[in-house]
């Protein structure tokens, strides 16, 4: 317990009412909340400070957790086990489901979030980009494109580089959607999977199942799917709700209510608006780049290291031939 | 021989599932690397858990050893092996997909109730996946067994310029299987714990099947030739780093319930080295 006072969990920040909008960050959340672990959440963070380049990550004194397994184990030997009052058949139904439903979701997940290359421009790379600060949100959000990449490649067996009609995505959308069904039937109108009490399945089929459900893609599948379902859209609500009453965040209620003018702007005005640090940002960058490569062709580097030596002949030669020139 | 066992096998059938049998075509071949030689720990389970499923099933296939069965596969998730041949076009490779079309074609759980079926398929993609995952682990980031057993038998199937090549091109595979499934940073008492919870989640269904015998009830199903097919390959390869069949061999439970398929199945030849293995210790 004396632990956990300086303990901080560094997630990214919600959209869509969501306390997050990462997978494991939100996974990571429910372990923290579900046991009620009194431990603070920071939304704000570099994945850089994380030590393996992703949040969500644990900070207790000096010492990091970076990913949700050891997140979990950290939890588990403080003394907060998320399957702690399961009787032991459950715990083992509660892992073996749980690890299913990551083999039949997780590549739905980041195929549609990070692979579909138009969902991703779109959306999610805005969405990760805006939560991490300046010079690495060029970098970080692409580096979940290319781990989606890898979970494609092995789960679903194509490559996301390749034309997007040979994206086998098909076959994605059917094996979740049977997911989605079996989950639906297995809930029925219990309140948690395994009755009263929550355990590890019900925080990894949250995770899931809320951003897929909450998130506005151009293209996802699975949405109108879940909507059909309606128990699993109470339990999504019910615990964003209840559960994630303070950590629920969604950027449109709080940029609608003070400005008026903005609703007025046509789409592709607003648009402009965003993109204008942006702009600025290259502009800037490009000016600096264009000014260099002039002083260097105009060779200012190489008088500035002649004259630091006793060398004077190009100079003087230089000089002479202005001389001739004004003659 | 195991021919004649699939043979015996499909004599044995009982006339009443005539009809549904002609579903299954005549020339049903499962196709794999020559296992003594070729086959690396994760794919020798994946083919015997196949091959106890046909057996189990009852269902004629004959064994065709090529050598280039890993580049004849549609693809998978895991092994990319075996691979089943059904007719001239169907092909399926990996335990689970394999399973799907046999249950599709036959009712092979047909006295199981939905939910049990739910909890079996469920509990199947579970042990795959850690049982798989567990042996990719011990066979390419253990160094040991990486060095002095994975190694050499991926450079011994090929010529030399080629085996250094599918050495590499397999580590990065296997690295890659492992990252996906956020195994990547485990270290092998990580590896030996998650098994260790697999395997109990097993020994629980066992026992609440104790009286009639196999782990889903009355009848062997998937779950028994996966498990089987698993622990016969890690108990019966011998690697430098046996850590992986120790573990096992301390739930001698379970041990049992594989050996009483390998008696049925295989007429107890698979697991006969693995006893003379314990004694000794």
């Amino acid at each position: 317990m004396e632990m956990q006072l300086g303990a901080m969990l560094h997630v990214y920040k919600g959209e869509y009412g969501l306390p997050s909008i990462d997978f494991e960050c939100l996974r990571a959340l429910c372990l923290l909340r579900f046991t009620r672990c009194p431990m603070d959440v920071q939304t704000s963070s570099n994945p850089l400070r994380s030590g393996a380049g992703k949040l969500p990550y644990l900070q207790i004194g000096n010492q990091k957790f970076a990913g949700y397994r050891q997140i979990k184990r950290v939890l588990d030997l403080e003394g907060y086990p998320i399957d702690a009052h399961l009787s032991t058949k459950q715990k083992h139904l509660s892992t073996a489901y749980a690890n299913w439903v990551f083999t039949n979701l997780h590549a739905y997940y980041h195929y549609f979030l990070y692979g579909e290359p138009h969902n991703f421009d779109t959306t999610t790379r805005g969405l990760y980009a805006k939560r991490t600060p300046f010079p690495f949100n060029f970098y970080y959000p692409s580096s979940y494109q290319r781990e989606a990449c890898d979970v494609v490649q092995v789960m679903a067996g194509f490559d996301v580089n390749d034309k997007l009609d040979k994206h086998e995505g098909d076959y994605l959308v059917v094996n979740a959607k049977k997911v989605v069904n079996l989950l639906s039937r297995k809930l029925g109108r219990k309140v948690w999977f395994f009755g009263d009490t929550y355990s590890e399945f019900d925080a990894i089929v949250y995770s899931y199942l809320a951003i897929i459900f909450k998130i506005a893609l151009p293209n996802n599948p699975l949405q109108n799917h879940i909507k059909g379902c309606q128990n699993l859209v109470n339990f999504i609500n019910r615990i964003t709700k209840d559960i994630f009453r303070n950590e629920g965040y969604s950027s449109i209620k709080l940029t609608k209510t003070p400005s008026g003018t903005e609703a007025s702007l046509t789409a592709s005005e607003r648009k402009f608006m965003d993109s204008d640090l942006n702009t600025k940002i290259v502009a800037g960058v490009g000016a600096v780049l264009a000014m260099g490569a002039f002083a260097a062709w105009r060779g200012i580097y190489n008088q500035l290291t002649t004259r630091s030596s006793t060398d004077y002949d190009g100079i003087d030669y230089e000089d002479d031939e202005l001389e001739e020139g004004l003659d | 021989m195991n021919v004649e066992q699939s043979l015996t096998a499909a004599l044995m059938q009982t006339p009443g599932r005539k009809a549904e049998e002609e579903a299954w075509p005549a020339d049903a071949h499962l196709h794999q690397p020559p296992e003594m030689s070729h086959l690396l720990l994760a794919e020798r389970s994946s083919c015997l858990a196949v091959k106890t499923f046909l057996l189990m099933s009852g269902l004629p296939f004959s064994e065709q050893i090529s050598e280039n069965a890993e580049f004849m596969s549609p693809g998978g998730r895991l092994t990319h092996l075996p691979l089943l041949r059904l007719g001239p076009i169907a092909t399926f490779a990996e335990f689970e997909p394999i399973v799907a079309q046999v249950e599709a074609m036959r009712a092979v759980n047909d006295w199981m109730s939905e939910d049990q079926r739910e909890d079996v398929r469920c509990l199947v993609t579970y042990v795959e996946n850690v049982l798989t995952l567990a042996e990719l682990h011990m066979s390419f980031v253990d160094s040991g067994n990486y060095q002095l057993y994975t190694a050499p038998r991926i450079e011994a199937a090929h010529p030399w310029p080629l085996g250094l090549i599918r050495r590499l091109a397999k580590q990065r595979e296997a690295r890659r299987i492992l990252k996906v499934y956020q195994w990547q940073d485990m270290d092998n008492d990580q590896v030996l714990h998650e098994v260790g919870l697999c395997v109990d989640a097993l020994v629980a269904q066992l026992e609440e099947h104790q009286p009639e015998g196999f782990l889903c009830g009355q009848r062997p199903c998937q779950l028994d030739a996966l498990v089987f097919g698993h622990m016969a390959a890690i108990a019966t390869t011998q690697l430098p780093n046996m850590e992986l069949a120790e573990i096992l061999a301390t739930y001698p439970r379970l041990m049992a319930h594989c050996r009483r398929i390998d008696e049925r199945f295989f007429g107890g030849k698979l697991l006969a080295g693995v006893e003379q293995l314990e004694l000794s210790k």
